[in-house]
């Protein structure tokens, strides 16, 4: 309630629209379970796993988030790294899908949430953490906004990776797990706080480019294909 | 169960990565274009404006010296100079440490705002780049340019933090105000 609060006052879920969709759905969520708890106690669980593996999927609008504050569109990185990105999404996609469908032939394994949690939470972190050393890797400075997200969420994901994976190894992890799962998600949702707790975007980075650069490299690349086909013609006579 | 394990093992690695990044914390703002050009006009820093520390501190040159007994000598001397000009590099860096502390302390006497914290910053950075500097000094003195030419070329990382944070500090001066604060200062330093 604290975040969207903090998202609405400082009219911060204009620029983070998905993110702000994102937590409106927590607090949505959280609401719909405690109306549930009261009012139908019988299907407090179906509930609590559907408003949970629902959640999982929407965590991706916040990588989204973090990647469109990040590399913004018509930046330069952008161009660079959009395909880079969308083949890595592919990639983490296909690991995702492929090691929760192994999830129905282990008859052993029965937890499909868990399964769900750490295919997802294993993509999820991956991509936040392959977001942030590419923006190391090019300079790109990180507003206080962004990074708290990122940095939020990576933690919670790589967390529920492996405690997701731990419960189904050993089933006598389960009391942790009860504790770990709400606690690390408590600590995702303070981090959040406190990174919308004031306005701080990244810095602006320059967004397309102008004519004349245009021009300029068009005449540079007229030059350099003549000077190739001159060496071609030196070289093979 | 070999998935289970491998998402465990990842889970716990990414758990450290996310750790690390969030403990060393959120990258600090570099001050706009025109108050580090400004802060390049108003102070004169040779250390850090040195090109290439990597050319100075690499020792392929010395190795193919040293690879032929009739370059020995040379190798010798080639070495005795690398030595002398990285301790003239090094000890241009701990000048130009000393002069961004005393610019920043002349900035706060000039009104510019700066919070206890960031004095307590600037001082830890001025105090473990001091220590690092004279570390490296001598054990390039001991020891040669080529031995430790990695720990070398990050001694110039606490100056680079240093001059950021003073660009920083200018840019909190209106632009108007920079002309005079350059005129205050060569008047001080001279």
């Amino acid at each position: 309630m604290c975040l969207v609060g903090r998202l609405l006052f400082k009219g911060l879920w204009r620029p983070y629209g998905y993110f702000f969709s994102y937590a409106v759905y927590v607090l949505a969520g959280t609401i719909a379970i405690f109306g549930t708890i009261m009012f139908f106690p019988g299907g407090y669980s179906t509930m609590y796993w559907v408003i949970e593996s629902l959640s999982i999927a929407l965590r991706f609008l916040v990588v989204w988030e973090v990647y469109r504050h990040t590399f913004p569109r018509g930046s330069a990185p952008h161009r660079v790294l959009s395909r880079t990105f969308a083949v890595v999404v592919t990639g983490l996609a296909l690991v995702a899908l492929g090691s929760f469908w192994s999830y129905a032939t282990h008859p052993a394994l029965y937890s499909i949430h868990a399964a769900l949690d750490r295919s997802c939470g294993f993509a999820q972190a991956v991509m936040i953490l392959g977001m942030l050393f590419a923006a190391r890797y090019y300079g790109i400075q990180l507003g206080r906004n962004a990074w708290g997200i990122a940095v939020g969420l990576g933690v919670y994901a790589s967390i529920a990776t492996a405690n997701n994976a731990v419960i189904d190894l050993a089933h006598s992890f389960l009391p942790y797990w009860t504790i770990l799962s709400p606690l690390s998600f408590v600590a995702m949702l303070a981090v959040w706080t406190w990174a919308v707790w004031v306005e701080a975007p990244n810095p602006q980075m320059a967004i397309g480019t102008s004519p004349e650069l245009d021009a300029e490299f068009g005449r540079w690349v007229e030059g350099w294909n003549r000077t190739r086909s001159t060496v071609r013609r030196v070289t093979n006579p | 169960m070999i998935g289970l394990l491998f998402f465990t093992i990842l889970g716990v690695a990414l758990f450290i990565g996310f750790l690390a990044i969030s403990l060393r914390g959120a990258s600090k703002s570099v001050p706009d274009s025109s108050a580090l050009s400004a802060f390049s006009q108003i102070v004169t820093l040779e250390g850090s404006s040195f090109a290439n520390p990597s050319r100075l501190l690499d020792d392929t040159e010395y190795q193919i010296f040293l690879s032929n007994p009739d370059l020995h000598k040379i190798a010798r001397q080639f070495r005795k100079e690398r030595q002398e000009l990285a301790l003239l590099w090094i000890s241009s860096l701990s000048s130009d440490l000393k002069t961004l502390w005393r610019f920043r302390k002349f900035l706060i006497r000039q009104g510019v705002p700066a919070t206890l914290g960031e004095e307590f910053e600037t001082l830890r950075v001025v105090v473990l780049s001091l220590m690092l500097l004279s570390a490296v000094k001598a054990s390039i003195r001991i020891c040669g340019p080529f031995v430790f030419a990695r720990v070398t070329r990050r001694a110039r990382h606490g100056v680079d933090q240093m001059s950021y944070a003073t660009a920083g500090l200018l840019g909190r001066v209106p632009r108007t105000g920079w002309a005079e604060i350059e005129r205050n200062w060569a008047r001080s330093a001279a």
